[in-house]
């Protein structure tokens, strides 16, 4: 009987797992898809580059910034001593800002610990936005 | 029949030498200076207006975002081709900086395109900025406030392809240096005029013409497609872009309000608040009133019929 119950557990749980696993996937592939189109939308690929490095470097965002602290900068570059950033604010829906922070912060991943590009704006790779 | 053929390679090597010897002899790069006795004047009205036309019109190529200074950035929109081309450091710093120029040597610089060690700068160039404003920018340059205080923080210096040098050789020369009085038009008096001179003082149509070696930078208006735009330019992200027509065209910005291109000039979004790419820059330290004054004139200018997909 015992025996029964385990291998009926097994066939409902292991398949349950996998499907389970495999739509967190699907959904964190199609946020980042999400992310990625937004980067695109709101024009950030022009000036940062599709890898976030161009004027900044956007790679080291995910390690200085909270999400908070993310929203606030892009909606208002100024208060950040960033002059010539255009302000986002109003601009990005917000439902948007979510994946798109989402995004630029898997910029900074280096899973393979390939060497980065360097920044293009001033041979510098110290700093974001 | 072998003898011929060895000839016909002799000679054709002997063509090439002499052509490639005129190509670089027409890379002339440097020229003689002329030493100008001037020394700025300042006060604190004068720094503060100083500090607001270089953001204006220098901070566009020369701050950098990493530095939060006028320490240079890499010129992404100049074509690979004409090589790696980076803006100078312009903070006092005496080594990787502008410590080292003479008032004069800056006044020369910014009159004729020629640096101090006599490089040929042209992009430098502004022949028709007021004798005060000039004045007022040198002065801050020379400040204390932390955009320009010394920093030893530098792109490498610009390195220029043969294809460069000859392209800036062939469509660019100094400028006569000239101590002639000019002023800035009264904006009160003549929006127009003061809409003028901010297009040609901040460079809009370098960039909104039909290219950058098709402008007269000492009469603008007589530039290929003056402000009809077109141009094309490369973001630091890489994308190629054309610049817009900023003529009064239906192709152009007929159906834009004076509301919506103030806010496209200082806030960098245009009306379908999409933002605009660099190169271009957001002068968000012009007033209202200039950058409507922009819009004024520019509704004077001919109109250029020339579409502009954004891309």
């Amino acid at each position: 009987m015992m025996k029964r119950i385990i291998i009926a557990g097994c066939c409902f749980v292991l398949p349950a797992t996998l499907f389970i696993s495999w739509q967190t996937d699907k959904g964190k592939k199609s946020d980042k898809e999400q992310g990625a189109k937004l980067y695109v939308k709101y024009s950030c690929k022009s000036c940062h580059g599709e890898k976030g490095v161009g004027v900044g470097d956007l790679r080291q965002a995910r390690q200085k910034y909270t999400d908070e602290q993310m929203i606030s900068y892009i909606s208002n570059p100024k208060q950040f001593g960033n002059m010539k950033m255009p302000a986002f604010g109003g601009v990005i829906a917000e439902g948007d800002f979510k994946p798109l922070i989402a995004y630029v912060k898997l910029l900074g991943e280096d899973p393979k610990g390939s060497r980065s590009p360097k920044s293009e704006v001033g041979g510098r790779k110290n700093s974001i936005f | 029949m072998t003898n011929i053929r060895q000839k016909q390679v002799i000679f054709f090597f002997i063509l090439c030498g002499i052509a490639c010897s005129v190509a670089i002899s027409a890379c002339k790069m440097y020229y003689n200076t002329q030493k100008v006795d001037y020394r700025v004047s300042s006060d604190r009205d004068g720094l503060q207006e100083g500090k607001r036309l270089t953001m204006l019109t220098c901070a566009g190529c020369h701050y950098n975002p990493d530095t939060k200074k006028l320490t240079g950035v890499r010129m992404s929109d100049v074509p690979k081709i004409a090589g790696k081309v980076y803006s100078r450091n312009i903070t006092q710093d005496p080594d990787k900086g502008i410590g080292k120029y003479t008032d004069g040597e800056l006044v020369y610089l910014i009159r004729t395109g020629i640096a101090r060690d006599g490089k040929l700068m042209p992009y430098m160039q502004r022949p028709n900025l007021a004798n005060k404003d000039l004045n007022d920018i040198i002065a801050f340059l020379r400040s204390n406030d932390e955009l320009v205080t010394p920093s030893k923080e530098s792109p490498p210096l610009t390195h220029y392809s043969v294809f460069g040098k000859f392209g800036l050789s062939k469509y660019s020369s100094p400028l006569p240096y000239s101590d002639k009085k000019i002023e800035r038009p009264d904006l009160a008096k003549d929006k127009v005029a003061y809409g003028r001179y901010m297009v040609d003082n901040l460079s809009c149509f370098h960039c909104h013409s039909a290219g950058i070696t098709k402008i007269n930078v000492m009469e603008p208006e007589k530039s290929k497609r003056y402000m009809g735009g077109g141009f094309k330019m490369k973001t630091p992200g890489g994308e190629k872009i054309l610049t817009s027509n900023l003529t009064f065209d239906e192709t152009g910005i007929a159906g834009w309000t004076e509301h919506d291109f103030v806010r496209a000039v200082k806030d960098g979004f245009n009306k379908d608040n999409a933002v605009l790419r660099i190169p271009m820059p957001k002068y968000s330290e012009l007033s209202d009133e200039e950058a409507g004054a922009i819009y004024a004139y520019l509704k004077t200018i001919p109109k250029i019929k020339n579409k502009v997909p954004r891309k």
